[in-house]
């Protein structure tokens, strides 16, 4: 792939322009700047602050969503390596290591829950927003859940195999399997875990026994709280390779949207030009009764 | 020499040098050639949340950065001149999918009072990637008043796509082409000026073999754009017609009489990719199997599964799931219109009868079928193609019967001004005007051949047909393309390359290329080592493309 650079040139070009005069002028030294107050006291005179130099405020939620991402991210490492830990067959007590195991699991799902509620905040924020705007606030919430939810599913993928492995479940899952088998399985997983807790403790079974699977329980609940997210963003994303993942369709569909507006415009503003000439009509009709009463009174006198 | 990691090297660079929000500005014919390389999600990825055209009103938008992506065009270079003198974004980083003239740049700068432009490059992406060794310049048709005249507009875009798409592969070719074709010439003449004359963007790194750049002429094989189809994606193009990867046909099977649009694009579907060169047969067996691997999917993890409604439920509950579910029913639906309309079309009637003509010895009997087909209830352009194979095929042999059957199309049923796409095609493409020969040469050797291959017994009847490419890229590999059908541009460089055996070829089909040669091309490139091959037309042709384009030559020709 060549590719060839014309920047340079095009600046010689320019340069090479007077109409720059324009902007020196701008900067130049004006003597009048010195007296100059800093704010207008004339309240006449505003100052006018142009709305399209700046971004909309829900821009900065990208920044928070990055920010916490972050975290998930650092957090699940951590995880990793306790799990690492803790599935190795030792005879010490693994009680430290499942209270941080736990306590990880919830932060790494809060963070998650999070996330979600900033779009959630946001997407109200923006429902009032028109025109382009609104576009661009559609393909940004859309952008923000779909990388939500690659990280959570890649974090409920892990937290699934843990269980898996915990409760002693074929955990050599072969990597072909794809992704697909997962989310089906590990939800599913998830409220057998839950079942069992159940059980046992009507059972009344070891209370060691009891805390521990309570434990597995809390990671089971993790999961199926992320996977009730991931549904709950899916509306936001765009399927991949679908037709609204095309450039094409997604500009004709603007334009369509554009020419009904247009469409609206138009017809609104005939309406409106047939309110004020039905008024007129009306009034003059009104004029002409009242003009008719005057002349019979008149006549009658 | 890969059109789609060449195409998405060029966006990646484009997205690494500009940060923050942006816009990307476009106009309708690099929306096309984004639209063929990258998505919608790629776009947002990249915090691109607007796209807009360039000739369409717009807002301000000055918190924004624009990223443009335009052809360099005297419609291009007006509109941005006027959006320079008032700039509706902060920032302007402008990217050509081509060589911009310096009076471009000079005129582009007198426009630019704010300063608002940051950076102007030249990224030489100026053609539809269809396969990642198919590219399209999508021009519909070409010829002015006569077959050898280039209409000017179409040879400026056939000249600019093809140095894009030698400069995007990073090559430096010498230049072959049809020897019988005027249209060839002109652009190998223009090509090679460019080359000349943009020494300094072609300095590549010499390559031991010189790659070839051969320019074919369509007219040289009118065969191939008027057969059926049997292979995947040539048959989805030649029934519904796949316009940039896009292809809406009306699902006879749903209640809706409504067209689905659905994308075919073999980079983000991995069935497509895996059976679009697969025959019907194949296909159906492929489909069979995907279905079914949904099938087990959903029972195998989910025992519960048991009614359709618990299958819709589940699909509901798992979006991962839906997507894989979506493109399954997206290809069964396609196949299942597929069949509709070959059955519609008594396709496997036809297909056998149009083998059975361009591949074996003149019969007589062709005449009755033919004749048999053009009274069954099939579709106007079915009989025109069957009768334009016809006349192709029996011009010499037997005129008379070329000429009756044009009164046959009429009786038919055929729109007479249709009809006279024949006489054109003969006058445009017919046996004095090709060299080469599509058809097989009829003598001793060959009757014997076929005679062999009537005994053992032919293993698709639907696909003996080979298009006349293929031989020609045989000979041309093998070092056996001969010069005077198809001579070298510059006789010096004839001296040093002509018994090389060449490793980068370009081929580019004026008037179109279709998906049975691309098929060929691919097999090439899988099965001959050291042998890469990408194939380029005007425009990528069916059977409808290329009927409408002799009637629009048939209109034109004094």
């Amino acid at each position: 792939m060549a590719y060839r650079d014309r920047t340079g040139l095009y600046i010689t070009f320019r340069q090479s322009y007077s109409h720059h005069g324009q902007r020196l002028e701008l900067s130049g030294w004006d003597p009048k700047e010195e007296r100059q107050s800093l704010v207008h006291k004339d309240n006449k005179d505003n100052t006018v602050i142009e709305m399209d130099m700046l971004a909309p405020r829900w821009v900065t939620v990208e920044g928070e969503i990055d920010s916490l991402l972050l975290n998930t991210r650092r957090n699940i490492n951590l995880l990793d390596k306790q799990y690492a830990k803790h599935v190795l067959p030792s005879f010490s007590d693994k009680t430290e290591q499942e209270n941080e195991i736990q306590r990880l699991t919830i932060q790494i799902t809060q963070d998650f829950q999070r996330c979600q509620k900033l779009l959630q905040v946001t997407k109200a924020q923006t429902n009032s927003a028109t025109g382009s705007e609104a576009l661009m606030a559609k393909n940004f919430l859309s952008n923000l859940a779909s990388r939500i939810q690659t990280e959570s599913a890649q974090f409920r993928k892990k937290q699934s195999t843990y269980l898996k492995k915990l409760r002693g479940l074929n955990a050599n899952i072969s990597p072909v399997e794809s992704k697909l088998d997962e989310t089906v399985s590990d939800v599913a997983i998830s409220q057998s875990t839950i079942q069992q807790v159940a059980l046992m403790e009507e059972q009344g079974e070891d209370e060691q026994a009891i805390r521990h699977e309570r434990a597995v329980a809390k990671i089971a609940e993790g999961i199926i709280e992320l996977a009730q997210m991931f549904q709950d963003l899916q509306v936001l994303v765009i399927e991949q390779g679908a037709l609204v993942d095309r450039i094409d369709f997604n500009i004709e569909q603007t334009q369509v949207h554009a020419k009904s507006a247009e469409k609206e415009l138009i017809k609104a503003e005939s309406h409106q030009k047939n309110t004020g000439r039905l008024r007129f009509i009306c009034f003059l009709i009104l004029l002409i009764v009242a003009l008719i009463v005057i002349l019979a009174i008149k006549l009658l006198r | 020499m890969d059109l789609v990691s060449a195409s998405q090297s060029y966006f990646k660079r484009i997205f690494q040098e500009v940060s923050d929000l942006k816009i990307l500005l476009l106009e309708e014919d690099t929306t096309k050639i984004v639209s063929s390389c990258i998505t919608q999600s790629n776009l947002l990825e990249q915090q691109i949340y607007l796209t807009v055209l360039l000739g369409n009103k717009r807002e301000k938008l000055r918190h924004l950065k624009c990223v443009a992506f335009l052809r360099p065009t005297p419609t291009t270079l007006r509109l941005l001149c006027e959006e320079l003198r008032d700039p509706k974004y902060a920032e302007y980083h402008l990217y050509f999918t081509n060589v911009i003239p310096k009076s471009f740049l000079e005129r582009l700068a007198e426009s630019d009072d704010f300063e608002a432009v940051k950076s102007i490059q030249e990224f030489f992406l100026d053609y539809l990637v269809v396969n990642n060794d198919l590219a399209s310049f999508n021009i519909p048709h070409i010829i002015e008043d006569s077959p050898d005249n280039w209409q000017d507009g179409a040879f400026h875009r056939t000249h600019q796509g093809i140095i894009s798409l030698l400069l995007s592969l990073k090559k430096k070719p010498v230049i072959r082409y049809d020897n019988n074709s005027l249209l060839c010439l002109k652009l190998a003449e223009e090509v090679s000026y460019t080359i000349q004359h943009e020494s300094q963007l072609f300095n590549f790194r010499k390559p031991d073999t010189a790659p070839i750049l051969l320019l074919l002429d369509r007219k040289n094989d009118p065969i191939t754009p008027l057969l059926t189809q049997w292979t995947y994606q040539a048959m989805v193009h030649e029934l519904f017609g796949i316009d940039n990867g896009r292809v809406s046909f009306s699902n006879s099977t749903s209640d809706n009489e409504k067209s689905t649009e659905i994308v075919l694009n073999p980079t983000l579907d991995p069935f497509y990719k895996e059976t679009r060169f697969d025959n019907f047969g194949d296909l159906g067996v492929k489909i069979k199997d995907y279905v079914s691997h949904l099938q087990t999917k959903s029972t195998k993890k989910a025992s519960e599964i048991e009614s359709i409604a618990d299958m819709k439920q589940f699909l509901e509950a798992y979006p991962e799931y839906r997507r894989l579910s979506g493109n399954v029913s997206k290809h069964v639906s396609l196949v299942s219109e597929i069949s509709q309309v070959v059955q519609r079309e008594n396709l496997l009637e036809v297909g056998e009868v149009e083998q059975s003509l361009v591949c074996n010895e003149p019969q007589s009997t062709d005449f009755n079928d033919i004749q048999r087909l053009l009274f069954s209830n099939i579709s106007e352009n079915t009989k025109l193609r069957l009768a334009a194979l016809y006349s192709l095929r029996f011009e010499r042999i037997d005129p008379a019967k070329v000429s009756a059957l044009q009164q046959m199309l009429i009786a038919g049923g055929v729109n007479p001004l249709k009809v006279s796409v024949i006489p054109t095609l003969l006058h445009v493409a017919g046996y004095s005007f090709r060299q080469g020969d599509v058809f097989p040469p009829s003598n001793l050797f060959s009757r014997a051949r076929s005679g062999l291959k009537g005994l053992r017994g032919v293993e698709n009847v639907y696909i003996q047909h080979n298009p006349f490419l293929k031989s020609i890229l045989l000979d041309l590999i093998q070092g056996r393309l001969k010069e005077t059908t198809h001579p070298f541009l510059n006789s010096e460089t004839r001296a040093q390359t002509s018994n090389e055996k060449p490793q980068d070829i370009i081929v580019v089909i004026v008037g179109g290329a279709t998906y049975e040669e691309a098929h060929f091309v691919s097999e090439f490139n899988a099965t001959q080592p050291g042998v890469r091959i990408i194939l380029a037309g005007t425009t990528i042709l069916n059977s409808t493309a290329y009927i409408d384009d002799i009637m629009y030559m048939s209109t034109r020709i004094k």
